[in-house]
């Protein structure tokens, strides 16, 4: 496979490598996906920073295609989980089973055991199954029998969820929220990129695109690496700090963003300077990934629901008013 | 040189209100209303120095205002600056008479209000005034002062010219008095006539063969400070700094501040907004930039010849743009003196040259 052989020729990128190599996956994903730019670059971060996704939006915008087209391109082991109120942790984890020929208990493994899992509707399904999940997403292994049987590198999920129906839903709590790195919206097509899709659905004349895989599970964990080469100024940090502590003082918010938020959002923006092939973070970087990373890690005061203000409108407000750094350092640098 | 920069203020100050369709021809109010305030101040301070009682806090009567004559010429004073002061009045309303009727009923009561005062000011100064009966010096007794034992004294008999009992001796404290009122006396006069200047230019409506966006001034000033900061710089990585700082302050300065909340490329694009920087020489400087704030990765004097490239290339851009912003000029009714009409890049700021800072 081209992909494997790739993989083997790579084995530590640098961060313009694994930017120009994500820069190709997306490329191929493009001629799938029609017209979702930032959501699949959002969602690229994501696996680059090293999290895992949640997929806010309505049904039929190419939640389920998004996520089986990454699968494929990055060449990942792909299982998908239709999350129902009838769903059991055993059936998310898997269950141990009395194996006949042996007498022996044999652990059988659930779907949770792959490379990419898309977990479908995750908010339709009861607490304790979703908390099977997310304790795999927070630890990357799953305890059963007393016996820790860790997951496979890279162990991404991405869960789509439906923010508008209430009924027969369970709402993913605060602390859960908290676990995904980001949370992403596709929204709908422009005119012309819907008739830009259905034009090419009848050109292919096939239901969906088929996608080329170009890299590989080896190489997914490279590009990673590639992200930890990525630096971060002090002065920066200081300004992921300050964006995190604003939500934590903001009029309309009630309980603010954790610790966790700010390393997830330092994490985006090295993600972030990969994909634009340098390494180095800046300003730029932090605010572009700010709302993805914070919004969903905030809980607003409930008198704002009248008001229709949601958390992405509080974390730009947040993002425009938090003084930037200073264009001089703090302390001078040499060449 | 203080005409040169008043010129060229004002200038700039024409060019900024031109962007707005509604504004007129109006000079800069901070600096009319700073000049207003320091004729206000100094007039009045130079008043209460000049009117002191001199003798003590409870004396009838004291300073110049005891003659006669300084009275008179107070009051007609008055009466013809009033006069003056309706009749402009009058005249600035006389074209725009389609107020609103609480605007209308308010310019009626002023114009009405100054009228009156020219006169009733002079007439109460008059009739208030003590004038000597017999048309002589007044008595020293007239003041009722007792406690000056010089004045009892019989045998002394002053100077028949002199008016006064004895030699007055300059003290410190006079000298100090003299000098204070001769500072006054100049800030009054160096203010009013700021004033003067400034409500004078607000009547001359800038010509149209000289108009030039602002914004255009505003970035040949940036490029120029940022290539002063190529050649300061001894390290490539703090010039590039140094450079992006620089212009950076010359936007701020002309107008175009950096929010706080902003980033390079926000500043960037707002000052490229009117579409003045187009290409990608802005976009490499900002770039440049970036890395030498932001990386800790070897710079050397290739990132300083890329930055004074970009810098080249954004300063030959806004010249070919001035010149082409200034070629309709000769074709222009321009009937000002050239004083006022500075040519591009002349007098109104430094103007880009590529290549000028090798």
């Amino acid at each position: 496979m081209t992909s494997q052989h790739r993989t083997d020729d790579h084995d530590a990128l640098t961060p313009r490598q694994a930017g120009e190599r994500a820069a190709e996956v997306l490329a191929e994903i493009r001629t799938a996906v029609v017209g979702k730019p930032r959501p699949l670059d959002m969602v690229m971060l994501g696996i680059l920073a090293g999290g895992h996704v949640l997929i806010e939006d309505l049904p039929g915008l190419g939640k389920t295609l998004l996520a089986r087209s990454f699968a494929t391109t990055l060449g990942l082991d792909f299982r998908r989980i239709q999350f129902t109120p009838d769903l059991l942790p055993s059936d998310v984890t898997g269950a141990p089973f009395y194996d006949q020929r042996t007498a022996e208990m044999v652990f059988r493994p659930g779907p949770v055991f792959t490379h990419l899992l898309l977990a479908d509707e995750i908010n339709r399904t009861p607490p304790k199954t979703q908390a099977s999940l997310l304790e795999a997403m927070a630890e990357s292994q799953v305890s059963i029998d007393g016996s820790t049987r860790p997951l496979p590198d890279p162990f991404v999920v991405i869960a789509t969820a439906n923010p508008i129906e209430y009924e027969g839903t369970y709402s993913l709590p605060e602390a859960q929220l908290d676990r995904f790195l980001l949370r992403v919206r596709m929204g709908y097509l422009t005119a012309s990129e819907e008739t830009g899709m259905l034009r090419a659905r009848i050109a292919r004349a096939a239901p969906e695109a088929v996608l080329r895989t170009l890299s590989g599970p080896k190489e997914v964990l490279a590009m990673r690496a590639a992200v930890e080469q990525v630096e971060v100024e002090d002065d920066l940090l200081d300004y992921v700090v300050a964006l995190v502590g604003a939500t934590r003082t903001h009029q309309h918010v009630q309980v603010g963003a954790s610790p966790r938020g700010g390393l997830a959002l330092v994490q985006l923006a090295r993600a972030r300077a990969v994909l634009d092939l340098r390494d180095y973070a800046t300003p730029e970087d932090v605010k572009d990934v700010a709302v993805a990373a914070l919004a969903h890690r905030i809980t607003l005061k409930p008198e704002l629901w009248v008001r229709q203000i949601d958390a992405d409108d509080v974390v730009g407000e947040i993002v425009q008013s938090v003084a930037a750094p200073q264009t001089l350092p703090r302390s001078p640098v040499a060449s | 040189m203080d005409e040169h920069d008043a010129t060229t203020g004002t200038r700039q100050a024409g060019e900024h209100h031109q962007d707005r369709p509604a504004a007129g021809g109006r000079g800069r109010p901070g600096a009319a209303g700073a000049a207003l305030a320091v004729v206000a101040v100094a007039g009045t301070a130079l008043g209460a120095v000049l009117l002191r009682p001199g003798r003590s806090l409870t004396a009838r009567s004291g300073g110049p205002l005891d003659n006669s004559a300084v009275v008179i010429l107070i009051a007609l004073g008055c009466l013809a600056a009033g006069v003056l002061l309706s009749s402009h009045y009058r005249s600035r309303l006389g074209y725009d008479q389609n107020l609103p009727s609480f605007e209308q009923r308010l310019a009626d009561a002023v114009r009405v209000t100054l009228i009156a005062a020219a006169v009733v000011v002079p007439v109460l100064l008059l009739s208030m005034h003590d004038f000597p009966s017999g048309g002589g010096s007044p008595a020293p007794e007239q003041t009722g002062d007792d406690d000056f034992p010089h004045r009892t004294l019989p045998p002394f008999t002053p100077h028949p010219g002199s008016g006064a009992g004895h030699v007055p001796s300059i003290t410190l404290p006079h000298l100090l008095v003299v000098a204070g009122i001769a500072v006054l006396v100049l800030a009054l006069l160096v203010a009013g006539y700021r004033l003067w200047r400034q409500l004078r230019r607000t009547e001359v409506p800038p010509p149209a063969g000289t108009y030039r966006p602002a914004e255009q001034d505003v970035l040949a000033d940036a490029v120029d400070s940022g290539r002063r900061a190529l050649l300061d710089g001894t390290d490539a990585r703090a010039a590039v700094i140094a450079c992006y700082a620089a212009m950076e302050t010359s936007l701020a300065h002309s107008g175009i501040a950096r929010r706080a909340s902003d980033s390079p490329q926000d500043l960037l694009a707002r000052a490229a907004g009117s579409g003045l920087l187009t290409g990608p020489h802005a976009t490499d400087l900002t770039a440049l930039f970036r890395e030498a704030r932001y990386s800790t990765h070897p710079m050397d004097g290739t990132h300083r010849d890329r930055a004074a490239a970009a810098l080249d290339a954004i300063a030959a851009q806004l010249a070919e743009r001035a010149a082409a912003a200034d070629d309709p000029q000769p074709a222009a009714d321009d009937p000002q003196p050239p004083s006022d009409t500075p040519p591009a890049g002349g007098t109104g700021g430094p103007q880009p040259r590529a290549g000028a800072h090798r």
